[in-house]
């Protein structure tokens, strides 16, 4: 009667990498898949928005109907001034191809509303109410004392 | 997709090299190159001729290359060399299951392309808007990005994925839907991972290639992220696709097509990024380099390749150039710029210490990388050996020099360098993911050349065939052990899914884990303070002994001392111990199932069953009744010392009897009566009863174990004697378990949670799932008897007939006094009209008949007894043939079973009788832990069995796979994830830290106190963290002094003698946590508080945390030098009138509260109060008060009011009789309220209007 002789670290390490490498698959598999199963799931439901459906469902319907708004308004060939806010770079992506100039803060736009600016304003806003156009003249009136 | 695709078939076939590869493998390249090339193609001319990118000329390119492709493939004839789809070289397992799985997350990934409109924050940033502005002027060089007045973030980014979305919007005459061009993006996962299989297949082979290319598929980061991965926008994905694609191509023996195929993609690269022209010249530099290092036979081949690659990045490189060069550059961060402004050496010195433990934290990210990269890290140490290649040095110059580049971009960053390591270190993993997976599949290569040993190692325990098991000696190293441990930890992950991920404050709800927090806590800190004084805990104050309320959980918190030590909060530590109460419960049937089968396999089996049964998940706020690992350890100690009875086998045993002890009393306890009959059933099946020294050996041990325990058992039997706290037999009967609670699923379970009366029996949901019922049949049925147990022969010298006469005797009068005294009447025995005999409870006569009729079975069975074998129980022992996982799996599993039903049944009720031990059981159900062991050993006998009778039929099979099997079926069937967790509130809070940092002499008492919603339990936990005595407290008991202050403060009103009651304790503070307080409480607390304060017995010290308001208010008797640090919040005692006297209250002043209404329930958004205010010749001043305080309203205004002037006479001017104010919503109102609307005139008096309760919503 004889036992086995153990092998040595170098099969432990060996082990631990073939162990660590399944415990992951074993792991992310199935997850990926649960995953990746939800996301098929959607097709029906989802893939027969259209691009308004989809914008409002991802932003909701306040900012989808400004969006449209704001397009109507403004010639895809136009520019607008836009102001700072953390939505702003959302904004800009929703109107393009519509030129962007940046306006800074609602005070310091106000400020320089006189100056050679475009005509319209973008105010970026989450939903709701979402963005809102205004007039460049008229920024001054937005800002409260 | 499909028009890239179909150019790069072309491409492809124009490209020998990669014409001969399989369809699989063809796919992936000519997705790449047909990105590269079309796309590519429309920039380099638009920059060129600045062409106007209409229909025509965007496709142009791409109709090119498949004519092309056409005529080379007429003109060549025959059958391509590639003819069929072949993932066939995906002929090895591994490589089928990859392309499996990855064609299915591709799926989903298309599938999310089509119906989710996100593309990540820098996608909508640059590259999407680009792509617009560029397509809406028909050019590479868009006003929006010429202009400079535009706003544009990183105007001069590579434009090669906008023109690429152009495309294909303008191909298909796609609006602006961004679900449109999603594809695109998630088109060049599948292709990365074909592209890199055909790649790493070629350097470490299919398996380790497949291996490899799986783990990436299944990556959170590379799968699943917008903001970088494939499911979104971004170009990091195309750029590692481009970049490793063309850099392996020429690491390499390159042909001229694989060299020009490099070079379409590199130039791909300069294109698609700014660091893809850094990152080719590294890649041509690497290339460079391996021709060096090559075999100077392959060398010319290698520079030819090399060539034509330099000229494309070149030609890509100034084409680029002169498009920037248009490009005005605004809104973007200027390397170069930044290199010729700051010294280099000096951002080194300050920012390079930072970067290691930001990229540390990035790369293990949970949820980017779910652990791939620590995983890699194993594998690449564990296959380090396979690294010695030539294609290693090339490949980690490479990433060295990608690797460099970026750390000096981080130290050139305005942005401070280490912030942007967070949203680009990923990514570039993302961009090195190819050349990084090939390392890593050379390593995988290697450690599965050398699986057979490690899975020696692995199997290390099994003993060789025709070893009895029994006799073998296992030493198992300790690597293995911490492997099997980290495998039941891995699957506990999973199991308890997410908890892991929540760890530092996540719980399964906010009662006892918290006590058994601030228990663990209290372990850890009173042994470097006062170990001597361990069970004297600070709640529960002025009493002492309050640890031994509950179970100490000492052996629980030793491992966590470190953890602690460090700074670990309290809840976390216990969060991290459930956890590793599920491994360890596993590890430990683990190696009890290994030592009784003597096999691998079916200790797996059995680990599995118990680490997993579906009653762990009802013990999930008890971490003590769920760490059960102990006990199977216990028992194994016990088996391996009958087997051989050596002196380490009985420090061992000892040993283990100590730990369990040390961990949970209530396992102790249960413990003791197994152990016995499984010592008594081994001992005398295997003839060792009569070894002296090896019992004196096991005497010694378990008695200096029990010595050790003492210390930490005597605390309960002195708090018990202190201060009355025994357990009644009701109480224990409500836990005892009635039959068809073994068929009451644990709610937790998502197979069978819907099986359980409801509500279900707390505690007493102990069904074990199907299996392990269905398995320990399978034992019992399938398990061959043991062949050399024997019978002896021995049943000893029958004993005289006399004494057997007595013992009969003895128990058939027990046996009658039970039956008699269990009858409604019980036994009454009157002499003389005066009773002198009573018998109204069996159980002591139970305990004597049970005594008796051992006793004679051991000497003799009785003649007439049928279905015995031998003549005593003694010879019947020796006569069991089952194996020994049969025996000790039966002996666990009947007497956890029938422990279970605790005063309800004979069993635990006689030792309930018998043993003042068994009197602190409050829960006998909880005996279902060793019923579930027990099963779980005969599950994995069962298994073994199974699995040997299918190895005898088939020879050829693989009994891993039944093991296997068996294992997965016993994880989906105690599956119970994802677990519904609560957020607990891990960090101390304001008011905590105050105290804690503030001297006390007395305690403290929290209000409300005991409440139903919250219990004390919050206190509790928030007492490990002040660490100052607490009164208001909860534990096992409950103390007279905190029904006091539970009863009295929900009294209406407090009564006057609490304070005192408080001040005697001694009190110090009371902590009143205004927001759990209900509305009726809230005015008699406040009540009871306004006279304490105006008789300056009470101190308000501070209002804090916020929107919780937790004031807080001294006891001026016990701490006379307490100051209030800020005024009372709340409205004050009522204060002096205008006429210089205190208020008088006038119930007779007619005033209306219209709304809210009165019962109108809930209030959504804004709060309107209104309603009028006036009596004769006097208008009354009004004031609001919001569960007391005055808030300032969002309007206020007096209106006149002629309708209440018509109906009530002589009010006079009503001109402002009309009241109304609006209090706006505020986050943390959310909830029940009260209004109390005072009404009060000039002369003095006051009429506070009858509460208006109402529930406040957003």
């Amino acid at each position: 009667m004889k036992i086995r002789r153990a092998p040595g670290w170098r099969a432990a390490w060996t082990a631990a990498g073939l162990v660590a490498l399944a415990v992951y698959l074993v792991f992310t598999v199935p997850s990926s898949l649960f995953a990746m199963w939800g996301r098929l799931r959607e097709v029906p439901v989802a893939s027969h928005d259209d691009a308004h459906a989809a914008l409002m469902r991802f932003r909701g319907p306040g900012y989808a109907a400004a969006i449209d708004r704001i397009k109507g308004a403004l010639p895809e060939d136009s520019a607008y001034l836009l102001l700072d806010s953390g939505d702003h770079t959302i904004v800009r992506f929703d109107l393009a191809p519509r030129r962007a100039v940046f306006g800074g803060g609602l005070k310091e736009a106000a400020a320089n509303a006189d100056r050679s600016l475009p005509k319209w304003t973008v105010i970026p806003g989450p939903d709701p109410p979402g963005p809102r156009l205004v007039e460049t003249s008229r920024l001054r009136e937005e800002v409260r004392p | 997709m499909l028009l890239f695709l179909a150019a790069g078939l072309g491409l492809v076939e124009l490209l020998p090299a990669l014409r001969a590869r399989p369809l699989a493998a063809r796919l992936g390249w000519a997705y790449l190159l047909g990105v590269a090339a079309v796309p590519g193609a429309v920039y380099l001319f638009g920059i060129a001729f600045d062409m106007r990118l209409r229909r025509g000329v965007v496709l142009a390119p791409a109709v090119l290359f498949v004519l092309a492709a056409i005529v080379v493939r007429a003109r060549r004839r025959g059958p391509h060399p590639g003819d069929a789809f072949r993932p066939p070289r995906f002929g090895h397992l591994a490589a089928r299951w990859a392309f499996g799985v990855a064609a299915f997350v591709a799926a989903g990934l298309l599938a999310d392309a089509a119906t989710h409109r996100e593309i990540g924050w820098d996608a909508e940033m640059t590259w999407c808007a680009a792509a617009r502005w560029v397509r809406a002027d028909r050019s590479v060089t868009p006003r929006a990005l010429t202009d400079v007045r535009s706003f544009a973030d990183h105007p001069q980014y590579p434009l090669l994925l906008p023109i690429a979305q152009v495309v294909v919007q303008e191909t298909f005459d796609a609006g602006d839907d961004p679900r449109a061009i999603k594809p695109l993006y998630a088109a060049f996962f599948p292709a990365l991972l074909l592209v890199f299989y055909d790649l790493a297949r070629r350097h470490a082979g299919a398996a380790a290639a497949a291996l490899t290319a799986l783990a990436f598929a299944v990556t959170p980061y590379l799968a699943f992220e917008r903001s970088g991965g494939a499911a979104g926008a971004y170009s990091d994905v195309p750029l590692g696709a481009f970049w490793g694609a063309g850099l392996l191509l020429l690491l390499g023996r390159p042909k001229a097509s694989e060299g020009a195929a490099a070079g379409i993609l590199l130039a791909a690269a300069v294109l698609t990024k700014n660091e893809g022209l850094p990152f080719a010249a590294v890649a041509l530099g690497a290339a460079g380099l391996a021709a060096a290092l090559g075999r100077p036979a392959h060398r010319r081949r290698r520079l030819g390749g090399l060539a034509l690659a330099a000229a494309a990045v070149a030609l890509a490189a100034v084409a680029l150039h002169a498009w920037k060069a248009r490009i005005p550059e605004r809104h973007d961060e200027d390397y170069a710029g930044q290199l010729r402004t700051v010294s280099l050496a000096k951002e080194a010195a300050a920012r390079l210490p930072l970067l290691p433990r930001a990229v540390v934290r990035e790369t293990f990210s949970w949820n980017d990388w779910c652990g791939f990269w620590l995983v890699s890290g194993i594998v690449l140490l564990a296959g380090a050996t396979g690294l010695r290649r030539r294609v290693v040095p090339p490949l980690l110059a490479a990433l060295g020099g990608c690797l460099a580049l970026y750390v000096v971009a981080l130290l050139l960053s305005p942005w401070g360098g280490v912030e942007q390591v967070h949203p680009t270190w990923s990514r570039l993993l993302l961009q090195l993911l190819v050349p990084l997976g090939v390392l890593l599949a050379l390593a995988l290569r290697q450690a599965l050349r050398a699986r057979r040993s490690a899975l020696a190692f692995l199997n290390g325990a099994d003993i060789i065939p025709g070893m009895p098991a029994e006799n073998a000696a296992p030493r198992r190293a300790f690597g293995r052990e911490a492997l099997v441990f980290l495998a039941f930890t891995a699957l506990t992950v999973v199991m308890t899914w997410p908890w892991a991920t929540h760890l530092r404050d996540y719980c399964s709800d906010t009662g006892d884990p918290y006590l058994n927090s601030w228990i663990l806590w209290w372990d850890f800190h009173q042994t470097f303070h006062a170990p001597f004084h361990l069970f004297d805990g600070n709640i529960y104050f002025p009493y002492k002994l309050s640890l031994a309320f509950s179970e100490h959980n000492y052996g629980l918190a030793l491992p966590l001392f470190p953890l602690f030590a460090l700074g670990l909060r309290p809840l976390t530590a216990q969060g991290i111990l459930t956890l590793l109460g599920f491994a360890f419960s596993g590890y430990g049937a683990f190696r009890l199932g290994r030592t009784l089968t003597g096999s691998t396999g079916a200790a797996w089996v059995a680990g599995i069953a118990f680490a997993f049964v579906p009653y762990r998940f009802e013990q999930l706020p008890h971490v003590n009744y769920l760490f059960a690992g102990w006990i199977p350890i216990l028992v194994e100690s016990l088996v391996l010392f009958l087997r051989e009875r050596s002196p380490r086998r009985a420090a061992w045993l000892g040993a283990a009897f100590f730990l369990n002890g040390l961990a949970v009393v209530h396992w102790l306890v249960l413990t003791l009566v197994p152990l016995a009959a499984i010592a008594l059933v081994l001992a005398f099946r295997t003839g060792i009863e009569r070894d002296r020294t090896g019992w004196n050996r096991a005497a010694v041990a378990l008695g200096v174990a029990t010595l050790a325990l003492l210390p930490f058992l005597l605390p309960y039997q002195r708090a018990a004697k202190l201060y009355g706290f025994t357990r009644g037999i009701e109480e224990t009967r409500q836990f005892s378990a009635l039959p068809q609670d073994w068929l009451n699923a644990d709610p937790h379970n998502r197979l069978w949670r819907g099986f359980s009366e409801f509500p279900t029996p707390g505690e007493r949901a102990l069904f074990p799932g199907l299996l392990l019922l269905a398995l320990h049949l399978a034992a019992l049925l399938l398990s061959p008897a043991s062949r050399d147990a024997a019978p002896s022969g021995a049943a000893g010298t029958p004993p005289g007939r006399r004494l057997l006469g007595w013992l009969d005797g003895i128990s058939l009068f027990a046996g009658f006094l039970a039956l008699f005294a269990a009858s409604p009447a019980g036994i009454h025995l009157r002499f003389g009209g005066k009773e002198v005999f009573r018998a109204t409870d069996p159980a002591r006569a139970l305990v004597v008949f049970t005594a008796a009729v051992a006793l004679r079975w051991w000497l003799a069975y009785p003649a007439f007894l049928p279905f015995v074998r031998g003549a005593n129980l003694k010879e019947s022992l020796r006569l069991v043939r089952q194996p020994d996982a049969i025996v000790v799996g039966s002996i666990l599993a009947l007497l956890g079973f029938f422990g279970s039903f605790g005063v309800r049944f004979p069993f635990h009720r006689i030792l309930y009788e018998a043993v003042f031990l068994f009197r602190s059981i409050r829960v006998p159900a909880r005996w279902a832990t060793i019923a579930y062991l027990g099963l779980a050993i005969l599950a994995g006998a069962a298994v073994l069995a199974i699995a040997e009778r299918w190895k005898s039929r088939r020879p050829r099979a693989r009994t891993g796979l039944v093991f296997a099997a068996f294992c997965l079926a016993f994880l989906f069937e105690d599956r119970a994830a994802p677990l519904d967790l609560v957020r607990g509130e891990a960090d101390p809070d304001e008011v905590t830290r105050f105290l804690a940092r503030t001297p006390m002499s007395g305690g403290l008492v929290e209000l409300p106190a005991g409440d139903e919603e919250h219990g004390n339990y919050r206190a509790v936990l928030r007492a490990a963290d002040h660490g100052k005595p607490l009164v208001t407290a909860v534990s096992g008991f409950a103390s007279p002094l905190i029904l006091r202050i539970e009863e009295d403060s929900k009294k209406s009103p407090i009564p006057d003698d609490l304070l005192e009651f408080l001040e005697k304790i001694p009190t110090s503070y009371v902590l009143v946590r205004e927001s759990w307080l209900k509305p009726e409480w809230k005015t008699t607390t406040r009540a009871w508080l306004e006279k304490g304060l105006a008789s300056g017995r009470l101190v308000f010290v501070k209002r804090f945390d916020g929107a919780v308001r937790n004031d807080l208010f001294a006891v001026a008797r016990n701490e006379p030098a307490a100051r209030p640090l800020e005024p009372l919040p709340w409205t004050p005692p009522a204060g002096l009138s205008p006429t210089g006297v205190p208020w008088r209250t006038d119930i007779s002043l007619t005033v209306s509260v219209d709304a809210p209404a009165e019962g109108a329930g809930a209030v959504q958004g804004t709060l309107r109060v209104a309603g009028w205010a006036r009596i004769p010749g006097d208008g009354l001043d009004v004031s609001i008060l919001i569960d007391g305080e005055m808030r300032a309203p969002e309007t206020a205004r007096r209106f006149p009011r002629p309708d209440v002037c018509a109906v009530v006479a002589g009010l006079g001017d009503c001109a402002r009789a009309g009241y109304e104010a609006t209090f706006a919503f505020r986050p943390g109102d959310a909830g029940p309220h009260e209004i109390v609307v005072v009404f009060r005139t000039q002369d003095g008096r006051e009429r506070r209007y009858a509460p208006r309760p109402f529930v406040w919503k957003p």
